[in-house]
């Protein structure tokens, strides 16, 4: 048995904000959708230049024989940066507190007020999703959310033009 | 250097014998000991005696055993999931399990977690604080 998890991806305005489940990339662009085609929607090397936010939640819709899921944590675990290239995050290890999906929104093209952290590159010391405003939080009911995780590709004039490396997020949760 | 052998005793069984990957989910609630015996660091915890000995060897030594307060078992199924970014990656994913089992109790009032990382990759003994 095991629990039944799931990362979404929400774009869009608040009043009418569409849900994508199980998300399959993450690709960063110029345009607030769910797996984007980066070559149709590139983001232009410019001094502070920025994709449009990702908001992303895990999703839990079923248990499946656990008592609860917890202990939420995001990583950059592979891909080289280029020049003067970078992710942002929300994510953080302490001084945590959650983040309110936009209202009226949409998710942004510049330079988040929200992820305003540097996304890890190793598996973070703890939990640095929270669930429910706490990092220690805990979910033991159907169909759950954790809090938002916010995302967003940072760029310079100085960031070369053409492909940017590939690269791969790890999310990681406990079952018990 | 010895390769560590974890051995742990559970109710329905007779006899202490190696852990496996495939049997965790339904083992652990009946896990009752824990051995790890390594040519570096050994150690033993029971949960029905309530305690913890930690030695430096492959014997484990009975008399080095430490008192273990409100000893329970530990038990996470640990999930990591990999999402690609990227220029051409439109579809990458993969999802891998693995299982934390154990025992967290306290000695002298500090909380202490001793238990396995298994993975399909192989196993790997933690005695930590923090999980």
């Amino acid at each position: 048995m095991a629990a039944t998890v799931d990362i979404s991806e929400t774009n869009g305005t608040f009043a009418a904000s569409v849900e994508t489940v199980d998300i399959s990339n993450l690709n960063l662009g110029s345009d607030d959708s769910a797996e984007l085609v980066p070559a149709t929607y590139p983001i232009t090397a410019q001094v502070d230049g920025h994709s449009f936010e990702k908001w992303i939640r895990y999703r839990v819709s079923a248990l499946g024989g656990s008592s609860q899921i917890d202990n939420l944590k995001v990583w950059k675990s592979s891909g080289a940066y280029k020049t003067e290239e970078g992710v942002s995050t929300n994510a953080r290890l302490s001084g945590y507190s959650a983040a309110t999906y936009p209202n009226p929104g949409p998710p942004i093209e510049t330079d988040s007020a929200v992820a305003t952290q540097v996304m890890p590159v190793a598996e973070p010391a703890g939990p640095n999703i929270g669930i429910a405003g706490s990092l220690s939080g805990i979910i033991t009911t159907v169909t759950s959310y954790s809090d938002w995780l916010v995302i967003q590709q940072d760029v310079t004039e100085n960031t070369p033009a053409g492909s940017l490396n590939t690269k791969v997020y790890t999310f990681q949760y406990d079952e018990q | 250097m010895g390769e560590p052998e974890f051995i742990i005793r559970i109710k329905s069984e007779p006899s202490p014998r190696p852990i496996r990957f495939e049997d965790i989910f339904p083992i652990k609630d009946e896990l009752q000991s824990l051995t790890l015996l390594w040519d570096t660091n050994s150690y033993m915890v029971n949960r029905d005696k309530r305690f913890i000995i930690i030695n430096g060897g492959r014997k484990i030594a009975f008399g080095e055993y430490k008192e273990c307060r409100d000893l329970k078992i530990f038990y996470r199924r640990r999930v990591s999931q990999d999402i690609g970014v990227g220029n051409n990656i439109i579809k990458e994913k993969a999802k891998r399990v693995s299982y934390l089992l154990g025992f967290v109790g306290t000695v002298k009032d500090e909380t202490k977690y001793v238990f396995l990382h298994i993975s399909t990759d192989g196993t790997q003994w933690v005695w930590k604080d923090e999980r």
